[in-house]
């Protein structure tokens, strides 16, 4: 298990080096670029000719590149905002955490919320319950979170006066915010332990236990929920990074300065530092959270613990087995 | 099953509903019953409170300045805030030239001009601003090389303390030295080493403000500088200048809302007291019948100046002078405006708008292609005469910046354009992409831009624009007349600009149609009633220092 985990470790390297010619390629293609914002409007295309063969923008994409990638990765620079001026790791590391709750909160509620509300859709199939829970969460899925944030505003800042509409603070600023956003999670996760929990249930050892007498609940949290457990988290390790690289309308509209408003306005400004350490970030982020799914899964089924403990020998019988053939 | 879809049936209802209840803009309710139930009061925690009896306005402003850097990029929103701190030498705003930090400069030679210092000058660290914290000044400027503006300037010295000689080359336009003694911002060589980090995050300006406190994309608190501020002269007085004022306003906090329609909300509950930029439809809440009527004061200003740039380069059908005559007399400006700008607007003809200090206003009463659906056919007619076309082998694009108002001027252009029969389309794209392509000869026949209506001479804008030695793109839209050149220069050269020359270059430009103006919009802003007047300054951004205010009526 623990040269799994380190394998896994090491491949995030190549994995981020990747991402950065992409992201590094993908802004060297896009039309524009920021010198005209860094002039401004009033600039002539003289002068933004000048600057662009001072900031180096005329060079080759190869020399543009190696230069990017020896300041990345071997000097560890994630370089300086164009338009700033500021360093793009310190700005990241302010904004990263205001991004990090939400992210959290929303796999926190879709957990606390989601699996009650998709186990309780499973054992009750086909009766209130279910109709109810899967009624909700088709709503969940289907309402724009930014249309939710606006009305959530509406309601509870305007018309009842109980919460801010916008800002950062206490914690009272975040409620909204994370209301409008873990919605779609909650509705996800709901649906895919209903659907899980439904396939598990089914199972001969299920009924097995049930015609041995144990008790229902002690089936679905001891044999069913286990075994449900993977698509589940899953379903969590995606809603969380969507939460962290979609979280810019739901910052937009409560004006919260986190990653995903930086990120826009970095590519609106063709500011590439930001938009470079931005993604490659948040690529790290998003790698060391499905290498913890993957640890989880390994933590509740044994098989997948045991595949990753075998991965990589050639023969993984007994040597008392081997000697008999195999019989 | 059937249960299942009248379910979700009366679901969507309710949901539509809540949506229109929610979003329910007019109503019967009069100014007095709206405020007292459907509103509340919320304070933002920001740390300050007017309760220890300081004078303190929050204003609600759409982005974040993000530096404090003085020569960083300025956009017009962040000079304004910026003002806060850092003083230019001279400052325009409102037709007016305000000498801020000078007592006057006078021309000495060609292209040549001195200017004198007051002499009792001090930034809020307490440093002394001198003739050579001047030239510091504008070589950290010009060393940053995001002014173009000091491109004219040759040379910058100090003659004595107090004393400044500014040198320019002949690519100086009439105008063009007021912009480079107001764009950019003093400060001493002392404060500017003594800072960590070039005035990033802890300018020292010459103001009599400060950074109180500085939550990067939240809000900026500005407070009083404990070291006061170094001019005394008030109201009325020879040396005062209203953006400077001291005695108005203890704190001044800026809140960062970058959702519009939260900028309407953000005043309703009491978080912000000014909301600098408001929408047409958030405008109604605060006008009779609206649900908020009476809580708030709304301002009328002139916005931003939309003009059509043909392209005139080989590759472009616009090329010929029949097409774009017949497409400049195929729209109608006032359509536009009641259109596009839900009638929060006026037409414009003239390249740019009548604030600017050269305009003739003779030009408003010049012909400039009124809409005549007639005309727009009889000389698209002689155009696929000439070329052997038919209409629907022609094809207009509209190059915009997609911005709302924008790409609605566009699709309304568009939609008149096409009743000549021939194809339009409309292509909107984020700013950069669009400028790279206004800047090259393919991928558009008519660029709609729109600019901030400023107190510069028209002639600093033509220049920028037209004068094809300045420009890669020759002028504006691939323009290569030598008489356009010729005129152009005449107006733009200080000896020759004259009410005359600056007519004389509008009327050719009209007369080939390379340009024309299309609408002007109208910009809103709104604060709480307890502010009696509220001033604008440079951009028409919120002046809060120059406002007034009755402080025993905040709640």
């Amino acid at each position: 298990m623990k040269r799994y985990v380190i394998k896994r470790i090491l491949l995030i390297i190549p994995v981020v080096i990747i991402v950065a010619i992409l992201v590094f390629t993908i802004m060297y293609f896009c039309p524009g670029d920021p010198v005209s914002v860094i002039l401004g409007g009033h600039a002539s295309d003289i002068e933004i000719a000048a600057k662009r063969a001072e900031m180096g923008f005329d060079d080759p994409y190869i020399l543009q590149l190696g230069k990017f990638l020896f300041n990345f990765f071997i000097k560890g620079d994630l370089g300086r905002s164009y338009i700033t001026d500021q360093s793009v790791i310190e700005v990241i590391m302010a904004r990263f955490p205001r991004t990090l709750i939400f992210s959290l909160a929303c796999i926190i509620l879709s957990v606390i919320i989601g699996i009650p509300l998709g186990m309780v859709a499973a054992v009750h199939r086909n009766s209130w319950g279910d109709r109810i829970s899967m009624i909700f969460a088709l709503i969940g899925s289907s309402l724009p979170n930014f249309w939710l944030a606006l009305q959530l505003v509406i309601i509870f800042a305007l018309r009842l006066g109980w919460l801010p509409a916008y800002g950062i603070g206490g914690i009272k600023y975040y409620i909204l915010p994370i209301m409008a956003a873990s919605l779609d999670g909650i509705a996800q996760e709901a649906r895919q332990t209903r659907s899980s929990m439904l396939e598990v249930i089914r199972s001969d050892y299920v009924t097995t236990a049930r015609a041995k007498g144990i008790p229902e609940r002690k089936i679905l949290i001891r044999h069913v929920l286990p075994n449900a457990l993977i698509p589940v988290i899953q379903t969590m390790g995606n809603i969380f990074a969507r939460s962290l690289g979609g979280a810019l309308l739901i910052e937009t509209v409560f004006s919260i300065p986190g990653m995903g408003v930086y990120l826009q306005t970095g590519i609106a400004n063709r500011d590439y530092p930001v938009v470079r350490g931005s993604v490659v970030f948040l690529a790290v982020v998003f790698s060391i959270v499905m290498l913890l799914v993957d640890i989880a899964f390994a933590y509740i089924d044994p098989r997948i613990k045991a595949q990753y403990e075998n991965h990589g020998k050639k023969n993984t019988l007994s040597p008392g087995r081997q000697q008999k053939g195999g019989a | 099953m059937k249960l299942k879809k009248s379910l979700a049936l009366a679901l969507t209802a309710v949901m539509l509903a809540g949506t229109l209840t929610a979003c329910k803009s007019s109503g019967t309710t009069t100014g007095n019953e709206s405020t007292a139930g459907t509103t509340a009061v919320i304070k933002s925690d920001t740390g300050e409170s007017s309760d220890t009896g300081e004078k303190k306005v929050i204003i609600g402003v759409s982005a974040d300045p993000e530096t404090f850097k003085p020569y960083s990029s300025l956009y017009d929103w962040r000079y304004t805030m910026l003002c806060m701190v850092y003083q230019p030498l001279v400052l325009v705003s409102q037709n007016q030239e305000y000498k801020v930090m000078i007592t006057g400069y006078e021309k000495v030679g060609d292209n040549v001009f001195e200017v004198s210092l007051y002499e009792n000058i001090y930034d809020t660290a307490g440093n002394h601003f001198t003739a050579e914290d001047v030239v510091f000044s504008y070589g950290k400027a010009m060393e940053s090389g995001n002014f173009s503006k000091l491109n004219s300037l040759v040379a910058i010295e100090a003659l004595d303390d107090y004393t400044v000689k500014f040198t320019c080359d002949d690519t100086l336009v009439s105008g063009q030295f007021t912009l480079i003694l107001s764009q950019i911002f003093m400060i001493t060589q002392a404060a500017y080493e003594a800072s960590a980090d070039e005035m990033a995050l802890s300018p020292v300006g010459t103001t009599g403000y400060v950074v109180d406190r500085y939550q990067a994309g939240a809000n900026i608190i500005f407070a009083k500088s404990a070291t006061g501020y170094w001019q005394t002269a008030k109201k009325g007085e020879e040396g005062y200048c209203f953006m400077f004022d001291t005695d108005n306003v203890d704190i001044v906090e800026y809140d960062f809302i970058t959702e519009s329609s939260q900028m309407a909300i953000a005043l309703q509950t009491g978080a912000i007291d000014v909301a600098s930029r408001i929408s047409t439809m958030d405008l109604t809440l605060f006008e009779e019948g609206g649900e908020a009527f009476g809580t708030a004061d709304t301002y009328e200003l002139t916005g931003q100046h939309y003009t059509a740039t043909f392209n005139c380069s080989e590759d472009s059908v616009c090329s010929d002078l029949n097409l774009r005559k017949a497409l400049a007399y195929s729209w109608d400006s006032m359509g536009i405006v009641q259109m596009a700008l839900d009638g929060m607007g006026e037409p414009a003809t003239a390249l740019n708008h009548n604030t600017r200090l050269d305009y003739d206003s003779a030009f408003d009463s010049w012909d400039y292609y009124d809409y005549n659906l007639e005309t727009a056919k009889k000389y698209l007619q002689t155009y696929l005469d000439e070329t052997g076309k038919a209409a629907g082998d022609v094809t207009i694009t509209i190059l915009v910046v997609n911005d709302t108002y924008l790409q609605k001027v566009a699709q309304t252009m568009q939609t008149y354009i096409m009743q000549l029969g021939v194809n339009c389309e409309v292509a909107a794209f984020d700013s950069v992409t669009r400028k790279s392509i206004r800047n090259s000869t393919e991928g558009w026949n008519i660029a709609v831009a729109k600019s901030t209506v400023t107190d510069q001479y028209l002639v600093s804008t033509m220049d920028m624009q037209f004068n094809r030695d300045k420009s890669a793109s020759k002028a504006g839209g691939w323009v290569d007349d030598d008489t356009l050149q010729e005129l152009l220069l005449a107006a733009c050269k200080e000896e020759t600009h004259t009410i005359q020359t600056v007519s004389a270059f509008e009327q050719y430009m009209k007369e080939q149609c390379y340009a024309l103006g299309v609408c002007v919009d109208n910009v809103y802003l709104a604060c709480d009633t307890w502010i009696t007047e509220l001033v604008t300054g440079p951009y028409d951004m919120v002046a809060p220092c120059a406002s007034t205010y009755d402080w025993t009526a905040k709640k």
